[in-house]
């Protein structure tokens, strides 16, 4: 399964490329939205992992962008947000196929989370 | 009973609320009648201080008016509206008072008449509403706590991942394990010195940061934090040098407080150089002023940038800059200890080629101690 990161802080890209890679997907990583985008042509993922704020194109102007290319939710889309930014739940839940995961950031989470969109691409 | 009222009030009966005068008995000895008579005044005098006081020191802006409605004296709050300093003058009519105020008034809240204890009219007491003070709004104050918040957990993002995958037990190669304490060990370096310079802004934006003014040796300080910079920089593979010009002027500053600012612009110069680059520390007297550079060969913040570069958390858009690890405070933090020493920083940058950062702070110790009424240190 292929696995896309999302996120300006190279920690953050550095961590979960590990975590997700040792749970045996395949990662690519990109540092903002517009990078994103394009690696979701070129790359093919069938989950993205993303953090909200970030340079040049940010979480939600790629969701946005993702589903305007009708490429949700066939693309599953976790979006890695901090709780006090309650505003920025209600966009999530509007757009399908996208959830939420609450910092601070637990890589198992993640993993869990890209495990179990492994799982219902089998079941469909 | 408001504090207008108990003015009228005690207009009106003189001995009310307050110790009542010593009755002097006709008959007694003429000692003991002046020294009665004394005490009599005192109480008089304590009573007209008391009743000033609260008439002084009311929240709403207030001014005592005689019988032709000229302002005969104004309360601080009033002289606040700017209508005329310090100095309020007497005599003049109210409406043109109210002309001259910077600030309009809210609107007449009471006017309450005057009169003495046998019932003569003295003039009016006028009260206007109280001046509607402007916080920032809870808009701001919800957006300011979302953005520290969220400033706060990126560190602390970094650091429960980290450790996360420590203890799960995840990393087998020892290289990648001790990389992972690393970056936990400078996350929470990172997440004190972020906490360390929100609170020193926001004592200094609450005013309760009081300055600590002595006499600074300029030479001294800057040869102190070079010194401390000095292994980042060898770390980051980066010269760094110091030329002081000689007879550099005293500056009368905060001495931590200024040691805030450089090593701010010191660190930040070194931060976003790229390896074998150079960063130089200048120092020199101008007219009346003590400038001191700290010049980089780095990447240099583009024109866009450079207007938004002091306002708080902000942190360039471009890769070079968002690899390195920063608080987006050190600039704010360095330029309002600058503003508050009645100094100035400044920018100059080209991309590519460099920044440098202009401290200049007012000298002359001798006239800033005399002007400051403060004692020799250091």
């Amino acid at each position: 399964m292929k696995v896309l990161v999302c996120d300006d802080h190279a920690h953050v890209r550095r961590v979960l490329q590990l975590q997700l890679e040792q749970a045996g997907f395949e990662v690519r990583i990109a540092s903002d939205g517009l990078e994103a985008l394009r690696l979701v042509e070129e790359f093919g993922p069938q989950a993205l992992v993303t953090d909200i704020t970030m340079p040049v194109m940010g979480g939600r102007e790629l969701c946005e962008a993702l589903h305007a290319a009708g490429k949700l939710p066939a693309l599953r889309v976790l979006v890695v947000t901090s709780r006090t930014e309650r505003v920025m739940r209600d966009w999530v839940e509007a757009l399908p196929g996208v959830t939420l995961l609450e910092k601070p950031l637990s890589p198992r989470q993640v993993r869990d989370w890209v495990a179990s969109c492994a799982c219902t691409e089998v079941g469909e | 009973m408001s504090w207008t009222a108990s003015i009228r009030h005690r207009l009106r009966r003189p001995d009310a609320g307050a110790p009542a005068p010593a009755t002097i008995p006709s008959a007694a000895p003429p000692d003991a009648r002046l020294e009665a008579l004394l005490a009599a005044r005192q109480v008089q005098r304590f009573e007209i201080a008391r009743w000033r006081a609260v008439f002084e020191r009311g929240a709403e802006p207030a001014v005592l008016l005689n019988r032709a409605d000229a302002v005969l004296a104004a309360n601080r709050a009033a002289r606040a509206l700017g209508a005329h300093g310090e100095e309020a003058p007497v005599h003049v009519p109210l409406d043109e008072w109210l002309r001259r105020a910077a600030v309009p008034p809210q609107p007449i809240q009471r006017r309450e008449p005057l009169a003495d204890a046998q019932g003569l009219e003295l003039g009016t007491l006028c009260v206007f509403g109280e001046p509607v003070t402007e916080g920032p709004s809870e808009a701001a104050i919800g957006e300011f706590l979302s953005h520290i918040s969220h400033e706060l957990k990126s560190p602390l993002n970094t650091i429960r991942s980290y450790s996360e995958m420590l203890m799960d037990g995840s990393i087998d190669d020892p290289e990648t394990r001790k990389e992972f304490f690393n970056v936990i060990n400078e996350e929470s370096c990172r997440l004190a010195k972020l906490i360390e310079n929100l609170l020193d802004l926001s004592k200094l934006d609450s005013g309760s940061l009081a300055l600590q003014r002595a006499r600074l040796r300029p030479d001294a300080l800057l040869g102190e934090l070079v010194r401390a910079a000095e292994p980042q920089a060898r770390a980051r593979d980066i010269v760094l040098d110091a030329k002081l010009a000689a007879n550099l002027p005293t500056v009368f500053a905060d001495k931590d407080l200024v040691a805030v600012a450089i090593s701010n612009l010191l660190s930040n110069a070194i931060k976003y150089t790229p390896a074998g680059g150079r960063v130089s520390v200048r120092a020199r007297g101008e007219a009346d002023a003590l400038v001191i550079e700290v010049e980089d060969t780095g990447i240099g913040i583009p024109a866009a940038e450079q207007a938004h570069i002091f306002e708080k958390f902000y942190r360039g858009a471009s890769a070079e800059v968002r690899k390195q690890a920063g608080t987006g405070l050190g600039l704010a933090l360095a330029q309002q200890i600058v503003g508050l020493h009645g100094g100035q920083l400044t920018l100059v940058s080209q991309p590519g080629r460099g920044t440098t950062f202009r401290l200049q702070f007012p000298a002359g110790a001798r006239e800033q101690r005399e002007a400051f009424g403060l004692p020799e240190a250091m």
